[in-house]
């Protein structure tokens, strides 16, 4: 059904400036792209997700799996990390960019053809590296163990979806820019910028001593907090007010954590290295930006809760919107909790500790995870024009991600606190130091985040063949005159 | 303008002449369910955002955030230093725990003797140089002796000729003496040679400045340099 | 402004550009043109790692051994201790003045001034007369004593869990890691630091039979079993060895003795961990001088730090022992040497 404004809701400005397209001809320009790149980004999930649960087995049992030298513990769990970060989460950020800014913009994406043949491109990269990591040829890198040829094909690859995103920006008919269109555009950048300068430095040129870890680490604190974070409170941004049928709080509230977010998120990744090996004075730097990002946190806070105020009950009903407020509510805990154990008193004692992994799963699962998850229950069936097939698997997939990444939070949380002050105690052996009855809570609480990745993979494969199922009917009867049932019936004497 | 059920597949016009199953299929391909159409509609609109007017207690804000982080960084930052690591706070702090032993207070005035005197000769290493014909005194059997006798000679009246040192030989250059007027004193020459004998990898015993003493009356009236001859003239203690 | 989307380019341009020259590039400047350095020694450091080593850095990070272990030791703090080496001519000025609050920050032992002759052990020398002292106070200290008659001198003791574990004598530094590609910091400790593992582990034997099967060697090790590096061979009793065999098992009535021959990448690997070494004195790393190489004549027990000179230790001061953490091996004697278990080695070629 088309969309027309019939009194331009509150808030809006110039009516003359909106000349949105119809959001279904929008979405039908986006089909097969952001088909596409879900369904690999959904297969890349499962993998990732199959090596990262080999990983806690094996700090179970070291010897699980333990004579193969692909699945040693020191290349699967690299193997695991990339295939998330560059396999799933990015190729569904990439989705949900494009989608969203063609929605925002109202125009119709043109770009289908380029776009798919990049994200081949990608996978085979993504492909080639995690096959590379597990042969042995990883660089060692934290984030970017891909080796030098496969990083290749992402950049390729990333270079025509840039492009075209940018064009699409470009050819928008809606002029005003919404805030979510500045974070999509701030991910757009950043994320090819600091991918380049991190492989040139790192791996093409490469700079001497301590200063490769510096890099390493800016660069893993950029790809978490100005690629798919972005990306992601993009999300938060469009759905919060949309879902709730409320209009955003505030734009200014928006614009000022946009900026602050960028100028002090670029010098946030450096606190790993506080006590380590480099001048004291970077790490240093770090921790005064973490700091300063509880700003643009509590202004991002505060603008969804205030949007959120005018319709209470709307998370009751809506499950997108409990997804989305989920990623909300991780988003704002593991800033806290960054800002916190940026402390120098602090944080030699525990960035070497299971807290840090702790903090990524809150970020990376909690937080971007379950945003993109929300976008993604939105934009697949309008895209698609294909519903969900059961709503109960989407129940299932919040509540398996709630309590997967709060179990894994707590395990690891309570393990690593164990850990610092057991570190700190020369006095305790270390094989006791490192161990904690916590990690089986975190095992527990994978098992269950798998299970709800399982629940959208089944919905997932429901959805595509709802969508192939008559493309590929219709192709049958374009080529051969007649449907395969009746071929096979002619065939037979 | 497309409608949604645009993108249903239509039915082949083949329609009776396919099986029975084929057929099932097709019927619950086209038949869009109630649920579909209606879950598939838009909820709400494209988001809109009110009040563009940064709230300007933010910035307030923001300035003391960045004055937290500007004395952060001045406790904190190392005095930006490439050498001051976690935990230490300034390279002063590692000049104060630089601390040596402490050092026999003529060991320190000889070191300083040579820094000024001999090390553009003898180098820094103690390795001498053959370009300028200068022989090494790391390891050199004439400063290990027992009897320090000889290279206080040396040291007071110069040297010139060949000398064979650490089996190498050595005559291009003229060393001249310190023992003049004007040059270094009995307590000078005593504390350049004890740091001679005990700096790079030589261990020997101190010379003090009464020995000086004695070899400037011995030498008194010798205005040329001394020569390897003369000096193995010197009878030494073994 | 914000729909502009050139204005909004322009912004994210800077602050990429405000990261990027501070973050990166002002580094490059401080710590990206490191030279190697000198020491007080003449050595140069670092020194380059030999061929088989820096193969052996290869295969560590291709097994991606910096997932669990660490190569970054941290310091907490550094403090000062006070020895008294030789009591001089007139040892009751000498118990005087360390008897005498006025002149001791922080006596070592608890109690005041009443107690002082007690304070020094005078009969084993030397003795600790002062500690957690600052810069300043051990020098002033150190010229009272001096002005007494009496030998003293200031020890640099480095604080922190990893300096008590035994894992290294000072903080790592930028320096150390000059000829390292790629630098693997490790960003998560599951295992034990490795910055200073050839200063306390040379045992090559030791070292295989770790990496082929760690608990065997440490109770409780999570580190898994890298059986694929080596080949196990079961060797019959009085048979010949080869020169590279280590043995794992003994022999009994039932079954052969099993020794393991470790593959290219296992030696190259074992080389790689007994090159690293990051206890060099650095002005930006202080750490206590190792002392000269001749002990005294003294009948205080004495211990052995990793440069292999001879540090003063008390009596109980077993922590500062930069060896092995004790508390983990196995008591001594589980391998038994070779010729116990009937093997005679292989002569050699």
């Amino acid at each position: 059904m088309s969309e027309t404004p019939a009194t331009p809701p509150e808030g809006a400005n110039d009516p003359a400036c909106d000349l949105r397209l119809p959001a279904a001809e929008i979405d039908a320009s986006l089909r097969w792209p952001v088909l596409f790149l879900f369904a690999s980004a959904t297969a890349w999930l499962l993998l990732g997700s199959v090596l990262w649960l080999v990983t806690f087995v094996k700090f179970a049992s070291p010897g699980f799996l333990a004579d193969c030298p692909w699945l040693t513990l020191g290349r699967v769990r690299p193997a695991a990390v990339n295939a998330f970060l560059y396999g799933c989460a990015s190729q569904a950020a990439i989705g949900v960019t494009l989608w969203m800014l063609c929605r925002l913009g109202g125009n119709r994406f043109v770009f289908q053809v380029p776009v798919i043949i990049a994200t081949k491109i990608w996978n085979l990269g993504v492909t080639i590296g995690v096959i590379a990591i597990l042969a042995g040829d990883s660089t060692g890198f934290e984030w970017l163990e891909m080796p030098r040829y496969a990083a290749a094909f992402l950049f390729v690859a990333y270079l025509v979806i840039g492009l075209c995103a940018l064009v699409t920006f470009q050819m928008r008919r809606h002029c005003e820019l919404y805030p979510s269109q500045w974070f999509l555009l701030a991910g757009l950048f950043w994320f090819p910028w600091i991918y380049s300068a991190a492989n040139y430095l790192l791996l093409l040129d490469p700079v001497r001593g301590t200063l490769q870890a510096a890099i390493n680490a800016w660069f893993t604190g950029n790809f978490a907090g100005l690629w798919l974070g972005p990306v992601a409170l993009a999300g938060i941004y469009y759905f919060v007010p949309r879902l709730t049928g409320q209009p955003l709080y505030s734009l200014g509230l928006a614009a000022f954590a946009f900026w602050t977010l960028l100028f002090f998120t670029g010098f946030a990744g450096l606190t790993g290295l506080i006590g380590g090996p480099v001048p004291r004075w970077m790490p240093a730097l770090s921790t005064v930006a973490n700091v300063c990002l509880l700003l643009p946190l509590c202004c991002n806070a505060w603008n969804w809760y205030a949007t959120n105020r005018g319709n209470r009950g709307a998370w009751k009903q809506s499950v997108l919107l409990r997804f989305i407020l989920l990623g909300a509510a991780c988003y704002f805990v593991a800033g806290a909790a960054n800002a916190i154990l940026a402390c120098p008193d602090l944080a030699p004692k525990t960035n070497l500790t299971l807290l840090k992994v702790a903090l990524q799963t809150l970020t990376l699962h909690g937080f971007v995870g379950a945003v993109l998850f929300g976008c993604a229950y939105y934009l697949l069936p309008r895209v698609a024009q294909v519903n969900w097939a059961s709503e109960k698997l989407i129940n299932v997939h919040f509540l398996c991600t709630a309590i997967g990444v709060a179990a894994m939070l707590l395990g690891f949380g309570f393990a690593g606190v164990s850990q610092a002050a057991k570190f700190a105690q020369a006095g305790v052996p270390f094989v006791e130091a490192v161990k904690s009855p916590f990690l089986a809570l975190a095992t527990v609480g994978l098992v269950v985040l798998i299970v709800g990745q399982c629940a959208f993979a089944v919905n997932l494969v429901k959805l595509l063949r709802g969508v192939c199922e008559p493309m590929c009917r219709r192709f049958c009867s374009t080529v051969c005159g007649r449907t395969p049932g009746a071929a096979i019936a002619e065939a037979k004497p | 303008m497309k409608q949604p059920n645009d993108n249903k597949p239509q039915q082949p016009a083949k329609a009776e002449q396919v099986s029975s199953g084929a057929q099932r299929l097709a019927a619950a391909a086209s038949a869009p369910t109630p649920a579909a159409s209606s879950a598939l509609s838009e909820i709400g609109t494209e988001p809109v955002a009110r009040r563009a007017a940064v709230p300007a207690l933010l910035f307030a804000v923001l300035a003391a955030f960045l004055f937290w982080g500007d004395t952060h960084i001045l406790s904190q930052g190392g005095e930006l230093d490439a050498q001051v690591h976690y935990p230490f706070v300034s390279s002063n702090e590692l000049v104060s725990l630089a601390i040596r032993e402490p050092e026999d207070p003529r060991i320190t005035q000889g070191r300083a003797v040579y820094s000024l005197v001999c090390k553009a000769c003898h180098q820094e290493d103690g390795l001498g140089s053959t370009a300028v014909g200068c022989p090494p005194l790391a390891g050199s059997e004439w400063v290990l002796a027992g009897d320090p006798s000889r290279i206080i000679a040396i040291v007071l009246k110069g040297l010139t000729g060949p000398i064979n040192v650490s089996g190498k030989a050595y005559g291009t250059g003229v060393m001249v003496g310190f023992g003049t007027a004007g040059g270094l004193s009995d307590e000078e020459i005593a504390g350049v040679l004890s740091f001679i004998r005990n700096n790079w990898s030589n261990k020997a015993p101190f010379v003090e400045g009464s020995d000086v003493k004695k070899m400037r009356e011995q030498l008194k009236g010798k205005l040329d340099p001394m020569t390897v001859p003369e000096l193995m003239n010197i009878p030494v203690k073994e | 402004m914000m729909n502009n989307g050139a204005a909004l380019f322009l912004g994210i341009l800077l602050s990429v550009a405000a990261s990027f020259w501070t973050l990166l590039f002002a580094p490059q400047l401080q710590i990206g043109r490191q030279q190697v350095r000198a020491l007080e020694d003449g050595e140069l450091y670092p020194a380059p790692r030999p061929g088989l080593a820096q193969r052996g850095a290869e295969v560590y990070r291709s097994l991606g051994c910096a997932e669990c272990h660490t190569r970054q030791v941290r310091q907490t703090g550094a403090i000062f201790e006070m020895r008294i080496t030789d009591l001089g001519t007139n040892p009751p000025a000498v118990v005087a003045l360390y008897s005498d609050d006025a002149n001791q920050p922080n006596p070592h032992g608890t109690g005041t001034g009443d107690e002082g002759m007690a304070r020094i052990p005078l009969r084993t020398l030397p003795a600790v007369v002062g500690t957690h002292l600052s810069p300043a106070a051990a020098q002033k200290m150190t010229v009272q004593f001096s002005g007494v008659g009496a030998k003293a001198a200031p020890v640099l003791i480095p604080l922190g869990p990893d300096m008590e574990r035994g894992w290294g004598a000072r903080l790592s530094v930028a320096q150390d890691y000059l000829h390292d590609y790629p630098v693997l910091l490790g960003n998560l400790r599951l295992g034990p630091d490795l910055a200073n593992f050839g200063a306390r582990q040379t045992n090559i034997a030791d070292i295989h039979t770790q990496l082929y099967d760690s608990p065997r060697l440490t109770m409780g090790s999570l580190m898994p079993p890298y059986r694929f590096l080596y080949e196990l061979r079961p060797i019959t009793n009085g048979a010949a060895l080869p020169p590279e065999a280590i043995p794992l098992t003994a022999a009994d009535a039932n079954r052969p003795a099993q020794v393991i021959i470790p593959s290219e990448d296992a030696v190259a690997l074992a080389a790689y961990l007994t090159s690293l070494k990051a206890d060099a004195l650095l002005f930006e790393a202080p750490r206590p001088k190792p002392a000269s190489p001749a002990p005294p004549p003294t009948n205080a027990p004495t211990a052995t730090n990793v440069t292999g000179a001879v540090i003063f230790q008390e009596p109980g001061r077993a922590d500062l022992l930069v060896g092995q953490d004790a508390r983990q091996r196995v008591p001594a004697g589980f391998m038994a040497p070779l010729r116990e278990l009937g093997i005679e080695k292989a002569p050699p070629k």
